[in-house]
């Protein structure tokens, strides 16, 4: 869809939450569905491997604005597999802020969350999705499942959520660094987390669904190492958008039998690209801002300068997953994930994987009220540069267009790809 | 010497070590350091930690695992250390966490142990518990929130003319005596063997009983379960409470809200960046919330004359307003403030036509600079004199609109025109004032244009950055689009309309309105915020002179002894 377009639907679309949130719910949810079959049908610039995720990832959107029994709402960080195990619906409203920015509509949500006094300085996907909430656009779950991983803002917004619907709230506390005792402690919290969900939602976990669903997700992470792989020695011409994707598709839903589906054909299509890298190679760093026209100018489908992959997206990627102990394999996944502990961790999971994917040089973005990758942009600089890449630290919001400085930001990108092209020739 | 941050930082473990743990809670002059190791818009306080850590060239700090910013200060902080520990803290309270608390605590005492070659004593660990209950006596006000720094407690207890307690994240930390020999903690059973294991077992279970106790304290609003809060706000003798926020840190943001919204005990919001550079806004802020509460102390004293003045010292005009003994306006003056108070203040008197200064028997001063007026025989908070002024004028107003140079504020009032509530902005500039002149002087067209041209807009077009310098960049991209200037400022008017409905929100502003200050000039602004409440809006006459009269008014009541006598009512 063009720009105009998008804010033709954002002002229909803002009119009818405003006026009946019900039926706005129901039109995005259709929206959602419908930009989805299409994605996955139609021909186009992208890989039918990227359509199919952006099938499932929107499928999952639109499952979360209609009210649904046994919905758990979730961070993005949660580990979901004993959701799937159960086949509990699940909410994951970081990503429903980002969809609802793509459509245009968060005025809306961004202005209701700071008349109600979230503070202005929020991290503006948490900020948005209580604004989502607060304008009833996201249906009452049974209870709220959420990390203490990566943000504090999990810890602030998914409480609000909790007491703002009056629904049970279970905390996994995340030790910040990996040991046997932090091991122990996170695997008895998984296990907690298990048995409230039974209780809450009246269903029972089968051991064995639970091994099958861990299986699946040994096997689809196997298949985004692939992918990376693969990616490492091809060019993709690909839009931002499906980072975004692959960040949600690699971990909220990990753990289902479409995703690994979807990853087996994508590393089908990857496959069949000529081994050549002719265009820039960026890595970049933390969420990105796909909807922002004038970056989806500069990288969506250019030959000129490529994102080859986002750090979002093989956080999780160094633990292997063993089914026969799925609350031991969760909890170190997270214990291990680039995103928990200290900011050296999650720079040097960088650093190798800008060499492994042959990057030409590191996009750092400081998004928006994240004080965790705010706060480690000056030792990011240092360490990438030193380490040989040139890299870009550069302020925006991948939720709120508000806080964005567009001019400075092209200007800025602009140069910075005038860099790596002077270095690489 | 090792600083600490935290109210859950083992302070006593480390005095087992011989080494004394101080609290790193001073304000910071800037941000030089910080600033070259960290973004801007990390949390102010770890801004000011790291200031202090480097200014005061400290080489040993012990953290908690507080929040994404105390993360990242100890990233950023780690290399240049001699010892620095960041200990993690559960969020959650059970027997799981506290074991957790409890292997932590143990690896900060290895830790300790191998970089200071000290090894663990009991006594002076427990000898280091020395908590004396927090005594309370008669009424007081709290100051809640994020942590305040030394110099702005030392403030607010200069502006406060009754106690102040801290309760703020840092402090409340209370811990109960450990048994005097660790061994006393164990069970007959465990007496029983050898004396090597009993000792190892009984630090053991100290540590397992010094975790709890850390985490039995009031918890901040960082840990998972807060119901334990509400015993701070549960008080009688509780006045009011001052609720502390800093700029980019959003816990407390969220505990504020709620507050606002569950307790009927007065309540002010400060927010500040951990530097001593607001304190003109602060006292504004303290002295009205105090005023509110009707604790003001009459420093008037009885003159000859006949007439009364109020002089409102904003940051750009200066306005005088003279009544007589009826409350009536004889006569007034507004100038340009300039560089300095008092020399406003002089020339907006010297500019009096009508009245001989010989002839007022009070001068009460109001407004940013009201401190700085020699000749001026008391000051009150200009959201005081507002309130006054605005219900002189008409007292069916619920809510006064403020849009000054540098400060815009909503006052709620209650049916006698007392101050029921208010907010004003923070250090951002925008939706000011100063914001507007600012955005004139891109448009290149003055003030006076710029509340016209509003009006005749045919685009409706919107400014979105809140922020007053992004905003000049997109006045000067709408400029660069071939945008027509009328479209633009009413995008502009649109944006400090909505800018200051939040504060209309925070303060549960009311119909009817008034607007008063600079801003209520611009018809352009005024319609927007009629648009917003969805109802007229009052524009007195003379919008600007509105805090002047209020002032004038207190001078006639202090010339007639009805302040003070109001003041001791409310006092007793």
């Amino acid at each position: 869809m063009n720009n105009s377009t998008v804010e033709w639907f954002g002002r229909i679309a803002t009119d009818r939450i405003s006026k009946s949130p019900a039926f706005a719910r129901h039109m995005l949810a259709d929206v959602f569905r419908g930009f989805g079959v299409v994605s996955r049908l139609k021909k186009g610039p992208d890989l039918p491997g990227r359509g199919r995720l952006m099938y499932s990832c929107n499928e999952m959107m639109a499952t979360s604005l209609l009210a649904k029994k046994d919905t758990v709402l979730v961070s993005i960080f949660t580990p979901c597999e004993v959701m799937h195990a159960m086949d509990l619906n699940l909410v994951f409203p970081e990503g429903l802020s980002c969809y609802m920015t793509a459509s245009s509509c968060e005025k809306i949500f961004l202005d209701a969350a700071e008349a109600n006094g979230v503070p202005e300085s929020y991290c503006s996907f948490h900020k948005e999705l209580i604004g989502i909430a607060q304008k009833g656009m996201l249906p009452k779950p049974a209870c709220v499942v959420n990390t203490t991983m990566v943000c504090d803002a999990n810890q602030l917004t998914f409480r609000w959520l909790a007491e703002y619907y009056g629904v049970p709230h279970f905390v996994l506390d995340v030790p910040q660094h990996y040991d046997e005792r932090s091991e122990a402690y996170l695997t008895r919290q998984l296990r907690d987390m298990t048995a409230f969900l039974e209780e809450v939602t009246g269903r029972k976990l089968e051991k064995k669904k639970l091994a099958e669903v861990m299986a699946c997700a040994r096997r689809t992470l196997e298949n985004y190492r692939t992918i990376l792989a693969l990616k490492a020695e091809r060019y993709e011409s690909l839009k931002m958008t499906a980072h975004m994707i692959d960040s949600f598709a690699f971990h909220v839903l990990l753990g289902k039998k479409e995703i690994e589906e979807d990853s087996q054909v994508l590393i089908r299509d990857l496959e069949k690209l000529p081994k050549k890298r002719q265009a820039l190679r960026v890595l970049w760093v933390h969420v990105l801002p796909y909807w922002q026209r004038s970056m989806a100018e500069i990288f969506n489908y250019n030959d000129r300068v490529e994102v080859v992959a986002c750090d979002m997206t093989f956080d999780h990627l160094d633990n292997e997953i063993d089914p026969r102990y799925p609350y031991e394999s969760m909890a170190r996944q997270i214990l291990t994930d680039a995103y928990n502990g200290p900011a050296d961790r999650r720079l040097n999971r960088a650093l190798r994987y800008a060499r492994d994917l042959n990057c030409d040089g590191i996009l750092y973005f400081c998004h928006w009220g994240c004080k965790q990758t705010q706060g480690a942009s000056v030792l990011a600089k240092q360490k990438f540069e030193k380490a040989g890449f040139p890299t870009l630290v550069i302020d925006g919001d991948a939720c709120d267009p508000r806080n964005i400085q567009d001019g400075q930001m092209v200007t800025r990108v602009g140069a910075f790809i005038e860099q790596l092209e002077a270095e690489r020739a | 010497m090792i600083g600490y941050v935290c109210k859950y930082a083992p302070v006593e473990l480390l005095a087992g070590f011989g080494q004394e743990a101080v609290p790193v809670s001073s304000e910071a002059d800037n941000f030089d350091c910080a600033q070259n190791c960290t973004h801007m818009n990390m949390c102010s306080h770890m801004k000011a930690l790291i200031e202090n850590v480097k200014g005061k060239n400290l080489r040993e700090l012990v953290l908690v695992n507080c929040c994404d910013s105390t993360r990242r200060a100890y990233d950023v902080l780690k290399r240049d250390m001699d010892f620095i520990f960041l200990m993690d803290l559960p969020h959650v309270q059970n027997a799981c966490s506290r074991q957790h608390l409890e292997d932590e605590l143990l690896r900060l005492a290895e830790a300790y142990r191998d970089y200071s070659g000290r090894s663990f004593d009991y006594q002076r660990f427990a000898d280091s518990f020395q908590f004396e209950p927090r005594h309370i006596e008669g009424k007081y006000i709290g100051v809640l929130g994020a942590r305040v720094g030394d110099q702005l407690l030392a403030q607010l207890r200069s502006l406060v003319p009754c106690q102040v307690e801290d309760f703020c994240c840092n402090a409340n930390r209370f811990l109960d005596d450990p048994p005097a020999d660790p061994k006393d903690i164990l069970t007959p059973a465990e007496k029983e063997l050898p004396l090597e294991a009993q000792d190892t077992l009984a630090l053991k279970k100290v540590l397992s009983w010094y975790a709890e106790e850390l985490m039995a304290q009031i918890p901040c609003m960082r840990m998972a379960d807060i119901q334990r809060r509400k015993v701070l706000v549960d008080d009688p003798n509780l006045l009011g409470i001052i609720y502390h926020t800093v700029k980019f840190c959003d816990f407390y943001g969220f505990e504020y809200e709620m507050l606002r919204g569950k307790t009927e005990i007065p309540m002010v919001k400060i927010e500040t960046d951990c530097t001593l550079q607001s304190m003109g806004q602060l006292s504004t802020r303290i002295g009205g919330f105090v005023e509110s509460l009707g604790m003001r102390k009459e420093k008037l004293m009885r003159k000859d004359g006949k007439y009364f003045a109020g002089i409102d010292s904003g940051s750009t005009t200066t306005n005088v307003a003279v009544i007589d003994r009826d409350g009536n306006i004889v006569d007034s003056a507004t100038v340009r403030t300039g560089a300095k108070a008092q020399k406003g203040a002089e020339k907006a008197f010297a500019q009096l036509k009508k009245v001989n200064p010989k002839d007022i028997a009070l001068v009460v001063a109001t407004g940013y600079g009201r401190q700085n007026i020699s000749f001026a025989n008391d000051d009150v908070t200009e959201i005081t004199c507002h309130a006054r002024g605005a219900y002189q004028l008409n007292p069916k107003v619920r809510t006064i609109i403020d849009i000054g140079g540098q400060d815009n504020k909503a006052i709620s009032l209650d049916e006698n025109g007392n101050v029921k509530n208010f907010a004003m902005n923070d250090k951002c500039a925008a939706g000011t004032g100063r914001f507007l002149e600012n955005m004139a002087k891109v448009l290149e067209i003055d003030l006076d244009q710029i509340s016209e041209i509003g009006l005749h807009w045919e685009e409706d077009l919107n400014i979105s950055s809140m922020c007053t310098v992004f905003a000049e960049s997109e006045v000067v991209s709408l400029i660069a689009d071939n945008k027509q200037i009328p479209d633009i400022v009413h995008g502009l008017n649109k944006s400090v309309a909505a800018k200051t409905m939040t504060l209309v929100r925070r303060a549960r502003g009311t119909g009817a309105y008034m607007m008063t200050g600079g801003g209520a000039r611009n018809r352009g602004v005024v319609g927007c915020v009629e648009d917003l409440v969805g109802e007229p809006v009052y524009v007195p006459e003379d919008p600007d002179l509105c805090g002047a009269l209020g002032a004038a008014l207190f001078a006639r009541d202090g010339a007639l002894g009805l302040g003070a006598e109001e003041a001791d009512l409310r006092e007793a």
